[in-house]
């Protein structure tokens, strides 16, 4: 890295190096919200948008053009390389989603707005729902138990 | 702990918590009924879990000078705080989901009444 490198906080935004930039490529550390900062060699390309072409930074990753570059881990990556996630794609890598029925209150909150009274299918899912939350209390607690009873409870 | 499942039908318990529920919501139709059902029963089972989680964080605050079995504790500790926090979401979903609807039907009842 040079004496002359630019800082970037949070993220790196081709839009954001403004004027005076005429290297191929330039110097940058990126101070991301959380981890280490990075500092790295960023190679400036153009990219097509919709009236010409506008400079892009290519991702030292994959390559590509992209206009803005992220750290992950210990790399630079564009948001192809490392999508990032939603709080819709979060809540369903949760715990609450995946085994504590989340997905059941979901369609039953959508199927009570949509219709004017409880039908079979409304009913179904709730009793889906309790059995679900029965079994899974049910192995929690007995592990739960027996652990109080292996050790002295 | 020989069987389980007669802590599971603590119906009077349910039964109390859904009265409650719909002592706020007279006029529950009902779709509103179900989802207190629902609430009832989740909010009950959140209780007995809370419960025995805090005897099992007791019986490890105990043993924490034991390795084996602290380590054996806080396994189950954290699972059945997982479970605990995957229910009491679930009664707070349930019941925004009641909230909302209550909404929307006094929101539609008062439209109707206006237009009359």
């Amino acid at each position: 890295m040079t004496m002359g490198a630019r800082v970037a906080f949070g993220e790196l935004r081709a839009d954001s190096l403004g004027p005076g930039l005429d290297d191929t490529s330039f110097d940058v550390v990126v101070i991301p919200a959380s981890g280490t900062p990075l500092s790295a060699t960023v190679e400036l390309t153009e990219k097509w948008a919709a009236r010409g072409w506008q400079r892009a930074l290519s991702c030292p990753t994959c390559g590509r053009a992209a206009r803005v570059l992220r750290v992950r881990r210990t790399r630079l990556v564009c948001g192809s390389c490392a999508p990032r996630a939603t709080p819709h794609h979060t809540l369903k890598r949760t715990d609450y989603w995946r085994r504590g029925g989340g997905s059941l209150v979901d369609q039953i909150a959508r199927l009570v707005g949509s219709r004017g009274r409880a039908d079979q299918r409304l009913r179904d899912l709730v009793a889906r729902l309790e059995a679900l939350a029965d079994e899974r209390c049910r192995e929690a607690l007995a592990q739960a138990h027996a652990a109080i009873e292996a050790f002295g409870g | 702990m020989a069987d389980a499942r007669p802590a599971f039908s603590n119906a009077a318990r349910i039964a109390k918590v859904e009265r409650t529920l719909l002592l706020d919501d007279p006029d529950a139709d009902a779709d509103q009924c179900l989802l207190h059902q629902a609430v009832a029963h989740d909010a009950v089972l959140a209780e007995r879990l809370g419960h025995v989680q805090l005897l099992l964080a007791e019986r490890l605050v105990a043993l924490v000078e034991n390795p084996r079995a602290a380590s054996t504790l806080a396994r189950v500790l954290r699972e059945l705080t997982s479970t605990r926090a995957a229910t009491t979401r679930r009664v707070q979903e349930l019941l925004l989901a009641a909230a909302a609807l209550r909404s929307h039907r006094r929101l539609s009842g008062a439209g109707r009444r206006l237009a009359s």
